[in-house]
């Protein structure tokens, strides 16, 4: 329910939030609405690139504490209004987008590394805080996450797990999910809960993994305990070209399956080869780009580093050695400055899925026809970046030059590919979503991934939120 | 609207993040309007007419510190600083500017410096060194902030070019070299105070302007330069630079141990905006008995707390205050005894919410103590 400005309710609501958090963290102003009502999103972007309205939220608050945010709850759930809890604001889904109005939560003053426990080795931190801003505290006592997305100075802990977001290098160190510990939550009517402090147990079913995801429709993650890890003594890579995509990713599967564990493993199909890998790292060539990381000790590192060697050297293929791997370490995060990205007058999107190395493959070359087949204006690239036991991430994206300037067209469009494609993954046993999350963008083809599994959710939904506040209409909820 | 010039970056930086984590303003107030990201989505909306210049938004176009670590951090080379500079200007040029900013300029038009201060009592508190010539090698302009609040820097400074012989006054009538003025987006009004103060420095017929002040530095290297004002025959340093140059050629040798752990606090306008960091460091290691720490943000990616024009503190005194605590913070956690700063504005900044115990002194104070 949209709250007027002017109106009494305005007033009263104002005055609420401000005796929790103090005026001058309450905003009402016109920049604010303005810079909370785009995320990382193509539609808001090109809603705005377009001159369209989008919608804003009446209220945008700073709490600083746990309590202060259980108090902003009661708030919402005492007038019913809509709650949506933003950390950086950086996410490609829309989930932070208040689009419904009422109140926006800004999590960012939750912002203090609260234990460093070098004994067990981990790490509790509010969940505001960006997450390169916790890395740069770690780093300086010797220790590291290993959480390294190109958005670590863009997005905030909260953000990662809200989403189950993962970093470059997971398949040695995890997804976010992997990370956790435990959690301090507070729930839709402002109750405080903690889950138990270790993730490993046999005490009921796992709660940290029910609100890891839920990306602010079941509450505020308002503190992590994360895991760390002390500082690599080395960091080596390798990188190799394959003749195609089929040959690098049996060599990935292979080092995967036998069980060796590399920090990074980067596969680029031949599109991305040509053009990307060409464009920034100046290997033009042929095949299919494959780089990967060991790293650890540096006994170990080199044992590891050698096995896999083996692996790679059993398939034809061009040995590009140690250069490629580390000249992109250091460059990892200009990718994303503005030049190297897509970004408008382009449509973009990035079909982020995982299956079984069985599978994977079905649904790159299924998601490639889609878009070949039926978006003519429409170009195809993808590589595999996040690798698991059993499979691995493919990071698919569609660019478009020039999509149509009328934003109804343009929205339609976009979600058409969108729809098509994740329909075509599902089918070869994808997923809508690896580590991006579903937020506004995919909630409409929740129900068919999931099937009557997802009347679990909403049930979990309703008796968590039952007056429907916490981010309405996202993650396939039902809106307002 | 003069913005159009900046267009490429406002359309670049509306979409993007990637320098979020580094803003000074950003960090500290937490608001998403604070950042370079924030700053683009609504330059594009005024550039487009989507929005027009509310109190709200004039406000956040101000509240930035134009410290230009977006500038340092972006890979692009995107020019946010220089984006927010020109939207200053047409806010002016629309008349909306904020009532502080009217106060700085009324105040620099009638008084010369931005605090209405009495123009005669501008080198009041300054010691025996102040000289007066007509004519000298080398001409010290002392600027607003240490003129009226940090005589001591000026003391400082006129105490070593005395002991090293120097052949240097200062400037009778000094007056703002216009920072304040060009900051708040009074371009018209800077270059009338230019007009006004540049050809009588030439009239001293000095061959290096010489300032403690890395606003005016700035101001007369690149703003000066911009408006066309012809430089030639004038070497511009900040005294670090100078002072480093005086210990090379052996004109000057510290001699008296300081005995003390130091922290150098790199300004904005030396080392992002001119690339001048070593002169700091140099002067440091000249002085014996200091025990040298390094921050952990420092050089081109230094904290800021406000240095632009000095205007941050006056407009908006409780966000500059937060940016000094911050930087406080980062130089605490040296375990440094000193904080030497190489800015008057940075001094006095910090000085106002010192609660550390860790003393704060231009470099040139140490320097001169250690004569």
């Amino acid at each position: 329910m949209p709250v007027a400005a002017g109106s009494y309710l305005h007033e009263m609501i104002f005055s609420e939030l401000a005796d929790v958090v103090g005026p001058d963290n309450v905003s009402t102003s016109q920049s604010d609405k303005i810079a909370y009502s785009c995320d990382y999103y193509w539609i808001p972007e090109m809603w705005v690139d377009r001159g369209c309205e989008s919608p804003t939220a009446e209220f945008i608050v700073h709490p600083a504490t746990t309590e202060e945010v259980s108090r902003i709850c009661k708030i919402a759930n005492h007038h019913k209004i809509p709650l949506t809890t933003w950390g950086g604001g950086s996410g490609s889904q829309g989930g932070a987008l208040p689009i419904y109005g009422g109140i926006l939560l800004d999590t960012k003053k939750l912002n203090r590394v609260i234990a460093i426990d070098t004994t067990s080795l981990t790490v509790r931190a509010e969940t505001g805080i960006i997450m390169q801003h916790l890395e740069w505290a770690l780093e300086k006592e010797g220790y590291s996450t290993m959480h390294m997305p190109a958005s670590i100075g863009c997005a905030t802990l909260g953000g990662f797990l809200a989403h189950r977001g993962t970093g470059v290098l997971s398949t040695k160190y995890g997804k976010i999910e992997d990370m956790v510990m435990s959690l301090e939550v507070v729930l839709p009517d402002g109750t405080v809960i903690n889950t138990l402090p270790v993730p490993r147990h046999a005490s009921g079913p796992d709660l940290t993994q029910l609100f890891l995801g839920s990306e602010g429709t079941l509450g505020v993650m308002t503190r992590a305990t994360l895991k760390m890890h002390p500082l690599p003594e080395e960091r080596r890579f390798h990188a190799f070209i394959f003749k195609d995509l089929h040959a690098a990713m049996e060599v990935g599967r292979g080092i995967m399956t036998r069980r060796l564990r590399p920090s990074v493993m980067r596969l680029y199909d031949e599109a991305e080869t040509r053009r990307l890998i060409k464009r920034v790292l100046g290997i033009d060539r042929e095949g299919s780009y494959l780089v990967f990381c060991f790293d650890g000790d540096k006994d170990l590192v080199e044992l590891e580093m050698q096995k896999a060697l083996v692996i790679c050297r059993s398939q034809p293929h061009e040995d590009l050695g140690r250069e490629p791997g580390e000249s992109w370490w250091d460059h990892r995060y200009d990718f994303f400055f503005p030049n190297h990205m897509f970004r408008l007058p382009q449509a973009f999107g990035t079909l982020d899925t995982v299956a079984t190395f069985a599978n994977i493959e079905k649904v790159y070359w299924a998601m490639k026809r889609v878009v070949e087949e039926h978006f003519p204006a429409a170009r195809y690239i993808g590589h595999f970046s996040h690798w698991y036991e059993w499979g691995c991430m493919l990071y698919a994206r569609f660019i478009i030059e020039q999509p149509p300037q009328d934003p109804h067209e343009a929205a339609v469009l976009y979600n058409r590919i969108w729809d098509m494609c994740l329909r075509a993954a599902m089918k070869e046993g994808g997923v809508l979503n690896e580590h991006h999350g579903i937020g506004l963008k995919l909630g409409r083809l929740m129900k068919e991934l999931h099937g009557p599994a997802f009347g679990v959710m909403e049930k979990i939904k309703s008796v968590l939120d039952p007056n429907n506040i916490m981010n309405p209409g996202k993650m396939g909820f039902k809106g307002l | 609207m003069l913005i159009e010039q900046q267009f490429a970056t406002i359309d670049a930086c509306r979409f993007c993040f990637m320098c979020r984590h580094v803003c000074t303003v950003g960090v500290v107030s937490g608001w998403e309007s604070d950042t370079p990201r924030g700053k683009g989505l609504i330059l594009f909306k005024i550039l487009r007419g989507h929005a027009t210049y509310s109190d709200d938004l004039v406000e956040t176009i101000y509240r930035c510190c134009l410290c230009g670590m977006c500038r340092t951090w972006c890979v692009g080379g995107y020019t946010m600083p220089e984006a927010v500079l020109l939207a200053r200007s047409d806010i002016v040029d629309q008349g909306k500017e904020p009532e502080g900013a009217r106060k700085i300029r009324a105040n620099i038009m009638a008084a010369g410096n931005p605090f209405g201060l009495p123009a005669e009592d501008r080198f009041k508190a300054i010691g025996d060194g102040k000289v007066f010539k007509d004519k000298a090698e080398v001409l010290y302009y002392v600027g607003c902030d240490t003129a009226y609040s940090q005589p001591e820097i000026a003391n400082a400074f006129a105490k070593i070019l005395l002991r090293s012989g120097v052949d240097f006054t200062f400037l009778r009538g000094e007056t703002s070299s216009g920072k304040p003025l060009t900051v708040l987006g009074y371009r018209n009004e800077a270059n009338k105070v230019a007009e006004e103060l540049w050809p009588r420095i030439r009239s001293t017929g000095c061959k290096v302007l010489v300032t403690t002040c890395p606003n005016s530095y700035d101001t007369f290297r690149n703003d000066y330069a911009a408006m066309g004002f012809d430089l030639d025959g004038i070497e511009v340093l900040h005294a670090t630079e100078y002072m480093a140059r005086l210990v090379k050629e052996g004109r000057v040798t510290p001699r008296n141990p300081l005995h003390r752990s130091v922290a150098p606090q790199d300004s904005t306008y030396l080392c992002r905006f001119n690339d001048a960091c070593d002169g700091l460091r140099r002067v440091l290691q000249a002085i014996p008995g200091v025990d040298l720490k390094e921050m952990s943000w420092t050089r081109d990616r230094a904290h800021s707390c406000g240095e632009a024009g000095g205007v941050l503190r006056l407009l908006y005194p409780e966000l500059s205050e937060e940016l000094a605590k911050r930087m406080l913070e980062e130089a605490s956690r040296t375990a440094a005894q000193v904080l030497a700063t190489a800015c008057p504005v940075t001094k006095r900044s910090l000085a106002s919410v010192n609660g550390r115990g860790i003393e704060i002194r231009d470099v040139v104070e140490l320097f001169a103590e250690s004569l």
